[in-house]
């Protein structure tokens, strides 16, 4: 044997000792297994998209040495993508971040951690007003909640917003309008019996790649299984599809218009499910998220001019292809998913296009049975856990509460034990405007600090929203782990631990909440984005600034040992003495039963890879999670004796809201001038804007740049071969790439593609900021360019 | 003969065109590619002689079978493994993975846009020219650009490849070495089993002579060769800690 064999039984031992103790106190460097080879193995979600597969981390002498699929995980079951196996390497790029760095005369210097905090309290206090945080998805869960707790409870400042706005804002207001409340009713359990999947301008097969492959593997073991993919762009997910339908961008509001017309035409939608379970809706003047509620007779009336030969001349999609489409909805034996993502969720007429395919299903009564669901994906690890659940949006407050309600804001600053008035009642600003009024020099946002993402690559329309004037006085604090086009910009640079080098919880796209255990050390001084707020609170609390001060006049944070004594987490070494993660999740779990999204208790999900909520404990004081919500055979919140109950109807009757919406054309649309549609998006072996995966050897081999596809008869009509460099121009800005004809993707004629996680190719200087009007996120899938052979 | 020859050609030429569409691609891009990190210049990969794959549409034509190189067997070596050509076999191993169990990079151009087109080499294994397509150590499965995905520095020229990225992760060179209870017994399996359920990939005829079974006739290798339960995530350690 490669170690001793006295030397495996004492590690064996200790890993043992540490899985049976509650490990809540005193770091402990987690141990699920220790190998023959010494690598010791413990779980934790995957690093990066929202998919929430588990992974095996194998640690050896203080570093990760390996990563394995994680064969317990109900999610992936032992499988991974490219990017999750190579997770570990994330960690050690050479240029982590491992110092604070203020801006002294144009130049970052190493400054103290105390010298650094000391400086944040210095800008709060300047106006705690006009202060902001700018947060993400991949924020955890007990990140997100005190950052939420630090800006709402302590500054009663409501300026704090996630980059999951940019992301999956309009899945959000989608929900709210159908269901009264947010999250997808279904679960990956979906796709294992589901009969048709239909993707909507989602490429699921290098996004999420671990759900696309758990359905076409299916294929692999003899079962039938339909993929229709409805798409601008063909994709790898087109290349494994059936049916590929292309549409022009921004018309899937008239194609699932076209499917409501024929099942009202043909009398094939389910009017039982119809009478019993929707009341209808259509926009009203001004536009508001719940709109104005309509009759079943007025709903038909508007779909009327939605004929397959109408919508085919807006889509470009086959009328033969709405009809099959509108037969497979007819149709009550097949199982039909819906899946979807950024191109439903990033376009102008997000919430509206959401509450269409929601509405299809529901129509059609394609709901509530295990593969009958329309679900909504996330990109992020925590966009769900974090953002919406933990609710770090603008109007947000813990679990589905808004500032605006008089009984949410009294209710939460019970739970954080701050004076009544304490919290602002007025929203504050969405991140569009927040990035507007930090750069605009007369703006009411002076600071922002950026925690986990990087607004200075993913802004849209990024010259107008991220770049500052000379001596403006604003200030941009950055916590990250890497340097980014973000911390160029930034005035002070805090270096953040990341993933396993703390604790965690997450929540993915289907409802499920994960938590792992710290297992490395940070590098250097890099220390967790939890902490950095809360010792940023304690020197505001020791500068007698009142809105960190308890009723009681204690740290607004502070946690107290089984002996009843202050534990002084604001210290680092002292941090892990407790387990602040467990801290801020049980209290915040206080939270989540108003909207029924009841978390269990943190030790219950130290045991899981991972439970769906709602968790309701049992008689026998097990702990129970819901697979299908709103449906009587599975979710304990559904009135005795109904098969589907929406216990949180807008319309408070237990139906959801079938909506009517037109197809109106995107704000900008190509013309004679910028003739070109640019859509913007991910690949398979990047996250994101690749500050992570583009330090990860093979995923940088595999795809090292970005580069512009192009459709081969446009490349010809411009002169344009493979490989040649390509200027890019929009009303905002210019870039030169490469050419990629027969590249990944083929592109429609008129229409090119460019991947955003290159940062010396910030396609986001093209981007257009328009939004939705209801969610506020913008569309990175549609603005109109030109474009033309670059000179050699 | 002479069609052969020409079909031959022609089949070069079309692949040479895939290879192209991806070289120019990074070659186009090559100069904005060392802009984040310094190339370190550590890891100097040999360049690969693997062909490139064929699409779906030139195997429908000009399938790998009918290339004079092509076989699906190869004769077991008369040499009996040793520890040196073990250890070149997994030198070899390593060089195609960022660490022990990583799934190993693709050493040759593939289309950007294929699906199932792997298989044909790669579901039974195959022999073209020198080169060892190995069989799959995984039951089949339908994406397989989810897991590997081509390492452009070995089949690229090397003044494209400057993605070499600048990283402090040191995986571990080497796995445990197999348990053996005595010199007669059969060795225990050193790896996990799971995405290795196929042991002919690696210890069957078209495996690393450095790792080929010496009794390829026998086909239950569980039989007498077991697997570590901890490896194989059957169990936590506090199982074993039970007296």
């Amino acid at each position: 044997m490669s170690i001793d064999r006295r030397e495996f039984a004492k590690l064996s031992a200790i890993a043992a000792a540490t899985a049976v103790a509650a490990r809540s106190t005193k770091l402990a460097i987690a141990q699920d297994r220790v190998t023959e080879d010494g690598i010791s193995w413990d779980k934790a979600p995957c690093r990066f998209c929202g998919t929430g597969c588990h992974v095996q981390v194998g640690v050896k002498s203080g570093k990760v040495v390996g990563i394995a699929g994680d064969q317990k995980a109900e999610v992936n079951k032992g499988l991974l993508c490219v990017k999750g196996y190579h997770v570990g390497l994330a960690l050690y790029g050479r240029d982590r971040l491992t110092t604070p760095m203020l801006r002294k005369n144009g130049k970052l210097e190493p400054v103290s951690w105390e010298q650094a905090l000391a400086v944040v309290a210095d800008r709060v206090q300047l106006d705690p007003k006009g202060f902001a945080i700018y947060g993400s998805g991949q924020w955890t869960i007990p990140e997100g909640y005190a950052a939420q707790k630090f800006m709402k409870g302590g500054l009663g400042c409501n300026h704090i917003d996630p980059n999951a706005r940019l992301c999956m804002a309009s899945a959000v207001t989608g929900f709210l309008a159908t269901y009264g409340v947010d999250e997808p009713a279904g679960c990956y359990d979906d796709l294992d019996a589901c009969d048709v999947l239909i993707t909507w301008g989602n490429n699921p097969a290098e996004m999420h790649p671990v759900l696309f492959s758990r359905i076409i593997d299916r294929r692999s073991r003899g079962e039938k299984v339909e993929v229709i993919d409805i798409s601008t762009r063909r994709t790898r997910t087109s290349l494994h599809s059936q049916q590929y339908l292309e549409f022009r961008p921004h018309t899937d509001l008239a194609i699932a218009n076209g499917i409501a017309h024929l099942l009202l035409k043909n009398g094939t939608y389910d009017a039982e499910f119809v009478a019993k379970h929707l009341a209808f809706k259509a926009d009203s003047e001004p536009p508001t998220l719940h709109g104005k509620s309509i009759d079943f007779a007025e709903y038909k009336r508007q779909l009327k001019k939605y004929t397959p030969q109408y919508v085919e001349n807006i889509s470009g999609v086959p009328a033969d292809k709405i009809r099959m489409l509108a037969d497979r909805f007819a149709d009550r034996k097949l199982r039909i998913t819906s899946l979807w993502c950024m191109g439903m969720n990033q376009h102008t007429a997000g919430t509206a296009i959401n509450t269409l395919v929601h509405g299809i299903h529901l129509l059609s009564g394609h709901f509530g049975k295990p593969g009958d669901a329309p679900t909504s994906l996330t990109g992020q690890p925590s966009a769900c856990g974090t953002v919406r659940e933990v609710n770090t949006l603008a109007h947000g407050l813990p679990s589905g509460r808004v500032v605006t309600n008089d009984a949410h804001r009294k209710e939460s600053e019970e739970y954080w034990q701050v004076p009544a008035g304490r919290i602002d009642k007025i929203p504050g600003h969405h991140t569009v405007k927040m990035w507007q009024q930090f750069v605009n020099p007369k703006g009411d946002i002076h600071t922002i600090w950026v925690q986990v993402t990087n607004p200075g690559q993913t802004l849209p329309n990024r010259h107008a929203l991220f770049d500052r004037k000379p001596d403006d006085g604003k200030f941009l604090i950055v916590s990250d782990v890497y340097p980014t086009a973000t911390t160029e910009a930034a005035d002070l640079i805090l270096p953040s631990a990341m993933w396993v080098e703390k604790n965690g919880v997450v929540g993915n796209s289907e409802r499920r909440t994960q938590q792992w255990f710290k297992m490395v050390e940070p590098p250097g001084q890099a220390r967790d984005d939890a902490w950095q707020l809360i010792a940023a609170a304690k020197v505001l609390y020791d500068r007698g600034f009142p809105g960190m001060k308890r009723k009681d006049g204690s740290f607004l944070f502070g946690v107290k040992s089984d002996k009843g004594a202050e534990v002084p987490i604001w210290k680092w070494q002292r941090y892990y003495d407790v387990n602040v993660d467990r801290e801020l999740f049980e209290e915040y779990r206080k939270f989540t039963r108003l909207k029924h999204k009841d978390l269990a208790p943190y030790d219950e999900y130290v045991k899981a890879r991972g439970m769906r909520w709602p968790v309701v404990q049992q008689e026998d004081g097990s702990w129970r999670e819901t697979k299908f919500r709103f449906s009587g055979f599975d979710d304990p919140y559904v009135g005795k004796g109904k098969d589907i109950d929406f216990y949180h109807s807008p319309t408070k009757d237990g139906r959801a809201q079938l909506w009517f919406r037109p197809y109106a054309p995107p704000p900008e649309v190509p013309d004679k001038d910028y003739p070109f549609w640019l859509c913007t998006g991910r690949v398979l072996e990047h996250w994101h804007s690749g500050t992570m995966t583009m330090r990860v050897e093979p995923l940088r081999r595999a795809m090292p740049a970005a580069y512009v596809e192009v459709h081969s008869e446009d490349a010809k009509a411009h002169n344009i071969s493979e490989g040649d460099m390509v200027e890019l121009t929009s009303r905002r800005g210019t870039i030169v790439l490469p050419a990629w004809i027969r590249g990944r993707g083929r592109v429609a004629k008129g229409s090119v593609f460019v991947p955003f996680f290159d940062e010396a190719k910030l396609i986001n200087n093209l981007t257009l900021e328009a939004f939705d009007p209801f969610s506020k996120q913008p569309d990175y899938k549609k603005c109109a360019v030109r474009i033309r052979k670059a000179k050699a | 003969m002479d069609a052969a020859a020409n079909r031959q050609g022609k089949l070069w030429l079309v692949g040479a065109v895939v290879a192209l569409s991806f070289v120019g691609f990074v070659l186009g891009s090559g100069p904005h590619v060392d802009h984040q990190t310094a190339p370190s210049g550590a890891s100097a990969h040999e360049p690969s002689s693997a062909p490139p794959a064929r699409s779906n549409e030139e195997l429908a034509s000009d399938p790998w079978r009918r290339s004079e190189s092509f076989s699906l067997q190869r004769e077991m070596p008369a040499a009996a493994p040793n520890p040196q050509l073990r250890g070149e076999a997994l030198t070899r191993r390593a060089e195609r993975r960022a660490f022990l169990s990583a799934p190993p990079t693709i050493p040759h151009p593939v289309a950007q846009n294929s699906g199932t087109e792997c298989r044909s080499c790669h579901e039974r294994g195959a022999v073209i020219g020198d080169r060892i397509a190995p069989p799959m150590s995984h039951p089949v499965m339908a994406m397989c650009t989810q897991c590997h995905v081509p390492d452009t520095s070995v089949f690229a020229t090397s003044k494209s490849v400057a993605a070499t990225v600048a990283s402090n992760f040191q995986p571990l060179a080497r796995g445990p070495a197999s348990y053996q209870y005595g010199p007669d017994s059969p060795p225990q399996v050193p790896h996990s089993r799971w995405m290795r359920q196929e042991c002919g990939s690696c210890h069957g005829p078209l495996g690393h002579p450095g790792l080929q079974t010496s009794h390829p006739e026998r086909q239950s290798c569980e039989q007498c060769h077991t697997s570590s339960a901890l490896a194989n995530q059957l169990f936590t350690s506090q199982v074993f800690e039970r007296e």
